[in-house]
């Protein structure tokens, strides 16, 4: 995987020949990259994992460009605006989080059975979360965001927040299992000239 | 030397402020506390059966390894100690008695 110092100047070659291209006005591709410079400056004031995400989507968009194929940069920058704003979500409720996880801890000290209890509970939770942003499914990061944030305004209780984490979980994992099968049962596509034509 | 009961907080606070800088290897960076909580719980005896759920912090037969977690707990307080070696020491301290 490229890093930002590496794609950035790639990502120039394609601006350069956007200007060039006399059938894009220069509104679009102005409006169209500056969301995008936007979109990668917010992104690097995020956790290195962040950034990954944030540099695969610009990777495959340069990758994408460079074949010739068409993708409206506002695109890209909408969906890293999306990473931005998910790990931008995630800080502010691992933050109550783990104000809360010290609180109960403070509460029922030194009672180490709750203290166990309470840590398990916050070990299991962060290891869900983990694990969805490990995915690059948004749509599932998303909605462990608004568990996350109804278990912190009282809607829900831990064992509810816990059963909802493992369900998005299982939900991600059987779909990734799915698109494995869907793809192993693809047979090659034929050549499009003999090899040795 | 201070004890576990004051160290804890302490802890706690630099858990929470690092989560809050929200840079770096963030995830590793949780990861790394998890395993000193789960390290310290082990150490202090919440995973012994026999023991009862309410008792004292201190109450551990073998004091002598909560004394060494102690001191490994105060170095990276005073920050002596990085949190990969505090999460490396006090798995030492674990090894000794598993």
């Amino acid at each position: 995987m490229k890093h930002f110092d590496e794609l950035l100047p790639e990502l120039g070659q394609i601006i350069a020949e956007d200007f060039r291209d006399t059938k894009i006005d220069w509104l679009t591709i102005f409006t169209g990259y500056s969301q995008l410079f936007d979109a990668i400056y917010d992104a690097l004031s995020l956790p290195n994992e962040a950034q990954d995400k944030a540099s695969g989507v610009l990777e495959e968009f340069i990758k994408l460009r460079q074949k010739g194929e068409w993708v409206i940069p506002n695109e890209v920058a909408s969906r890293i605006m999306d990473i931005v704003r998910g790990y931008e979500r995630l800080r502010e409720l691992i933050t109550q989080m783990t104000q809360k996880m010290l609180d109960s801890f403070a509460a029922t000290y030194p009672d180490l059975g709750s203290f166990y209890n309470i840590f398990s509970d916050f070990a299991y939770i962060m290891d869900s979360v983990a694990k969805i942003f490990s995915h690059q499914d948004e749509e599932a990061i998303s909605k462990s965001l608004d568990v996350l944030e109804s278990f912190l305004q009282g809607e829900k209780r831990w064992w509810e927040l816990k059963a909802e984490l493992k369900k998005i979980i299982s939900e991600l994992e059987e779909s990734s299992k799915e698109a494995e099968r869907k793809f192993s049962n693809l047979s090659p596509p034929p050549l499009a000239f003999p090899m040795n034509g | 030397m201070e004890k576990l009961e004051d160290i804890l907080p302490e802890l706690g606070r630099i858990f929470a402020h690092d989560l809050e800088k929200f840079k770096d290897d963030w995830f590793d960076v949780l990861y790394n506390y998890m395993a000193v909580f789960d390290k310290l719980f082990y150490i202090v005896g919440v995973e012994n059966p026999d023991l009862e759920k309410s008792m004292a912090i201190f109450s551990h037969p073998d004091i002598d390894i909560v004394s060494e977690a102690e001191e490994v707990l105060e170095a990276f307080i005073q920050g002596k100690e990085s949190r990969e070696g505090l999460k490396y020491r006090l798995g030492r301290i674990v090894d000794q008695f598993q």
